[in-house]
């Protein structure tokens, strides 16, 4: 058995290397995803008022840093007891909306389309892809779309500043609600800059996936792993558009029951301190990642597009390209939602509320965030953070092994996957970036002790 | 050749390139620069923040900051190669030299720098702490992008879990340029690099920051100035009025987004009724911290623009 060490993983957020194993010529028989990065948000949160904890935790991610926002300013109003109206929460998720648009155009045409085309045709692109399968003209298109995907995906971003302030890491959206009202010219502003990018994305992005899809139809069962999805759900189901929370396990469709969610920390750099917390270890003998890796009822979930398409009940395959269209649809599912959300909004309304005196000291707060599941817990002594927890997507999807050898599902997605030598760095590079990791993200997870989340969490 | 002439025969010559806009940046931008400047973005410990950032940028966009302003050597975020190939155009340019470096992100120095390897080999484990000393001291200029790589930011916010430090910490060789923001604006960092390529090294306050858009405070020029005269302040996020009573952090920061503004220049933090929080400061997080606890109260010792009103 040989191993392969493939690094950096490029386009992609964060530091990401993945170590192959193979036997010859044979397909992959492991896999170790390693995140490469460790900050420790959890750590820096503690002490720190509560209130902070909606602009701080944005600074997790800078791709993703509204659903950080969204679900903090969620957990702050719940320690305050605080209600926000219906059209304040439509706001909000107009806005955490908007970020998915952003983030998926430019997943797709910035991050994995290149690995499809011949890159010396990219701006700086070195290194001819052997596996190029598109027409010189379906080329010359998609490159052009490439460009245009970097104009439509700003606007996104455009989108939510008119509300935000600005972004990454925005101000606007706060646990009172939203600071900025939607005035007629502020609605207006939003919508017209959605319609350009609904008109890009169901003009060119729709039919691109599909084109794609077509034309590397073998990747539906390259990147194949178990039928296991997690999803917290997003956006609220009494507000029109959403995705439902859910687990799927080999087809089968259950609510999700927090308490069965517990963290491993068998193969991450982390050891379990005296006084019962978990604290870094690099130089741990065994370990190769900064992720530590959650399971549900003991086993890995996968989370993203792709399980929300599972969890509304169509049944789709486990392969990359399955992954990779998944997104492009929700993408242009969302852009209709927003429009009905703003339409939705009354003439006078309540967007911001004073939030009062804690009432709880404990409280978490799911729901899923571009990549997939994401959660924040906190306890809290009055306004002061005393822990703070927070479990993302990437933690889920490119989780190392944990103490029973089962790997991640990035990792389970890897195994089995045939590829010579010099076609291998390719087909690794296709099958991860279908589920738009995010180490910047994934790589600061403190929970006392590894243990199930029944202790932080009171409240569900 | 008149102006006139000499712009006919640019016409002429340029009738059947398919992108006249882009020929015309290349063209008279290309007679000052010379070639376009090597660019190596290197990620270190880092949300991603800035290059997201970058990439809203809008005049120069980011194709044309891909194609025309600088070749990218290296940007893991963004570059095509991956695996061996983008570590041999990091290690070739690096050798070659003459190169821009920006780093986006603070540079993490716990456990010999384990806690952010950008790339490992099959026998070596790099750090981004020995690859940022090393580029540094190839590299024509060093720009520090973001707080986090300018002065540790959010990476070394207390208690600084993994010894985080800003690259001027570590490369003392040569002057770091902090561009400062959380993230920054990305008019900061073209201005920065534009500055960079056809002037020189740009003015720098005492903290390395360009003075160009670091020189004021944001308070000194505050659409809510006048608000703060008469003395009338908000009392809840959304509302009008001045926010030094929500703990804006504008009196002691050195930016300019009340006039640049952000997003294609539609909107910043206070136009959106809510306080500026001083990232761009070299005390940021920890300095601004609780975000909305006035300034008077959380930083006694600061003297809140009595000097500037």
């Amino acid at each position: 058995m040989r191993k392969i060490t493939l690094s950096p993983i490029t386009r992609i957020s964060g530091l990401l290397t993945i170590d192959v194993f193979v036997d010859n010529d044979g397909p992959i028989c492991e896999a170790n995803c390693s995140g490469e990065q460790f900050r420790g948000f959890e750590l820096m949160m503690k002490g720190r008022k509560v209130t902070d904890s909606v602009y701080f935790t944005q600074r997790v991610c800078g791709i993703c840093s509204m659903a950080h926002g969204y679900t903090a300013a969620r957990l702050v109003k719940q320690i305050y007891g605080t209600e926000l109206s219906r059209e304040a929460v439509l706001l909000q998720q107009a806005m955490l909306g908007a970020e998915f648009l952003q983030n998926h155009i430019r997943h797709f045409y910035l991050l994995v389309l290149p690995d499809y085309l011949d890159s010396t045709l990219l701006p700086n692109g070195t290194g001819l892809c052997r596996d190029v399968r598109f027409t010189g003209d379906q080329q010359r298109l998609l490159i052009q779309h490439y460009y245009s995907a970097m104009e439509f995906s700003r606007k996104c971003h455009e989108m939510l500043a008119v509300f935000g302030g600005k972004i990454p890491h925005q101000h606007g959206l706060v646990a009172q609600g939203v600071a900025v009202e939607p005035t007629a010219d502020r609605r207006m502003q939003f919508l017209a800059l959605l319609k350009e990018i609904r008109e890009f994305m169901e003009g060119c992005m729709m039919p691109d996936t599909y084109l794609l899809a077509q034309t590397y139809p073998d990747y539906f069962s390259v990147g194949l792993r178990p039928h296991r999805f997690l999803s917290f759900g997003l956006f609220d189901p009494e507000l029109g558009g959403h995705f439902p929370a859910g687990v799927c396990d080999e087809g089968r469709l259950e609510p999700v029951n927090l308490p069965e969610i517990r963290e491993s920390i068998a193969f991450a750099w982390f050891r379990p301190s005296e006084g019962g917390e978990t604290i870094p270890d690099a130089d741990k003998p065994g370990a190769y990642s900064w992720v530590k890796a959650p399971r549900y009822k003991g086993c890995p979930y996968e989370g993203g597009p792709l399980a929300r398409k599972v969890l509304l009940g169509l049944t789709v395959g486990t392969g990359t390209m399955d992954r990779i269209v998944a997104r492009t649809e929700e993408a242009v599912l969302i852009g209709r939602w927003i429009k009905e959300w703003i339409m939705a909004l009354p003439e006078q309304g309540s967007y911001i509320v004073e939030l009062g005196q804690p009432v709880l000291g404990r409280a978490v707060q799911v729901n899923d965030a571009p990549r997939g599941a994401l959660l924040h817990a906190i306890a809290a002594q009055g306004e002061e953070v005393q822990s703070y927890v927070i479990i993302t997507p990437t933690t889920w999807n490119f989780s190392p092994k944990d103490e029973f050898d089962q790997r991640g599902p990035a990792e389970e997605a890897l195994v089995g996957t045939n590829g010579r030598e010099d076609s291998l760095s390719v087909q690794v590079g296709r099958i991860v970036r279908a589920f738009d990791p995010c180490l910047s993200c994934g790589a600061h997870i403190i929970n006392p002790k590894g243990e199930r989340l029944m202790q932080i969490n009171i409240q569900a | 050749m008149t102006g006139k002439d000499q712009f006919a025969a640019f016409c002429l010559a340029n009738k059947t390139h398919p992108d006249f806009s882009a020929k015309l940046f290349d063209n008279f931008f290309g007679q000052l620069t010379g070639p376009k400047p090597k660019f190596i973005w290197f990620e270190a410990s880092a949300c991603s923040g800035d290059s997201i950032s970058t990439l809203n940028a809008v005049k120069p966009g980011l194709g044309q900051i891909l194609c025309e302003l600088v070749e990218v050597r290296f940007w893991n975020a963004l570059m095509p190669a991956q695996d061996d190939a983008a570590i041999q155009n990091l290690f070739s340019t690096v050798e070659e030299g003459g190169f821009i470096l920006a780093v986006e992100g603070a540079i993490a120095t716990k456990s010999n720098g384990r806690y952010a390897v950008p790339f490992r080999t099959e026998n070596y484990v790099y750090t981004t702490e020995e690859m940022v000393r090393w580029m540094a001291l190839r590299a024509r200029w060093v720009v520090a992008v973001g707080t986090c790589a300018a002065f540790g930011g959010p990476s070394a916010a207390r208690p600084n879990p993994g010894g985080c430090l800003g690259v001027g910490e570590v490369v003392t060789e040569k002057t770091v340029v902090n561009v400062a923001g959380c993230p920054i604006n990305p008019d900061w960092l073209i201005g920065t690099l534009v500055h960079l390529l056809l002037f020189g090294l740009p003015e720098l306050d005492e903290d390395n920051r360009p003075t160009l858009f670091y020189g004021k405070t944001v308070h000194s020029v505050c659409q809510r100035r006048s608000f703060f005269d008469a003395r009338q302040f908000a009392k809840k996020l959304g509302d009008p009025e001045c926010m030094i009573s929500l703990g804006c952090m504008g009196p002691v920061t050195g930016a300019d987004c009340p006039y640049r503004l952000w997003n294609d220049h539609l909107n910043w933090p206070v136009k959106a009724s809510t306080p500026c929080i001083g990232c761009t400061n070299p005390g940021f997080p920890d300095q601004s911290t609780p975000f909305y606890t006035p300034l008077r109260i959380k930083r006694p010792d600061s003297q809140p623009a009595e000097d500037e009103t």
